[in-house]
């Protein structure tokens, strides 16, 4: 190769590269900010609704909103991803960073009864720690999802342990602290963060 | 440099790849304007050398294949970049 063919080639890549430059910021789907927004709210109204001493029937309606606009939303990635010719990388980061903040939280949810109420100062981290695990095992670190996913589920097992405070410490140190050694001791790791 | 890379074809599909978490044939082909069995080929070397992953799926019945970069692809591509860039700069020294 010589240098008009390199400088011809180094063109066209850049050519390839620039284009792919979002023409717009990102959006995230309107109808899902719409009804999980509704369905949080119901829930929320619902919960001050339960304790004023008015029954559930609020809540279990946001709870069914909810479970039938995660179950759409699923369908609708599914059927998107099929139809696509192509994933741009920018929507790709969205989505990964996007299912991280939501699996985590999803995750905690169902410690809600105990943990939130008594222990969410040490909760809180566990469920921060577990949002940034979840975010590089979902950028393709499987040892960082399985680490994400321990932090996560230490908080509802601490919702119904005796001793919730050493669960969620638990949690932290084997999805946090143990990952955190093997990747030190990694030596392509080490290499790759450098 | 790179052998691999040395096509422009082969070159613009990892480019391409590189801007997205995986690309279909047909759109690859799209946006590489070259013939079914041309890419097919250029695809079949890159899958080989391990730059590039296939995924086969079928959907209503038919057949979808999409590429994704592998890291030893992007990793490839970088350093072929930086070789040409390279003799560049030495060709407008010289």
């Amino acid at each position: 190769m010589d240098a008009r063919e390199a400088r011809e080639q180094l063109e066209m890549v850049d050519r390839i590269l620039s284009r792919a430059e979002p023409p717009k910021s990102y959006r995230p789907w309107t109808w899902a900010l719409i009804v999980i927004g509704l369905a949080a709210a119901l829930l929320e109204a619902g919960s001050q609704f339960s304790r004023d001493g008015h029954g559930n029937v609020v809540i279990v309606a946001g709870a069914g909103l909810m479970a039938a606009a995660y179950v759409y939303m699923i369908w609708v990635a599914a059927i998107s991803k099929r139809s696509a010719g192509r994933l741009p990388a920018g929507e790709a980061r969205i989505g990964k960073a996007s299912s991280a903040v939501w699996t985590a939280i999803f995750i905690a949810f169902w410690a809600q009864p105990h943990v939130f109420s008594d222990w969410a100062l040490g909760a809180i981290w566990n469920v921060g720690g577990a949002i940034q695990m979840l975010m590089f095992g979902y950028f393709g670190d499987r040892r960082a999802l399985i680490a994400g996913l321990l932090i996560a589920l230490s908080i509802p097992a601490a919702n119904y342990s005796p001793q919730p405070g050493y669960v969620l410490a638990g949690g932290f140190i084997l999805g946090y602290v143990v990952p955190g050694i093997l990747m030190a001791l990694d030596k392509d790791e080490q290499e790759v963060r450098g | 440099m790179d052998e691999l890379l040395l096509s422009k074809i082969r070159l613009g599909v990892i480019a391409e790849l590189l801007t997205a978490e995986w690309i279909a044939f047909s759109e690859l082909q799209r946006a590489t304007q070259t013939t079914n069995g041309n890419l097919g080929a250029h695809l079949s070397k890159l899958v080989d050398a391990g730059y590039v992953a296939e995924e086969k799926s079928f959907v209503n019945r038919r057949p979808l294949t999409r590429y994704r970069l592998t890291p030893l692809g992007r990793n490839a591509f970088v350093q072929h970049v930086r070789e040409m860039q390279s003799l560049l700069e030495q060709g407008e020294v010289s």
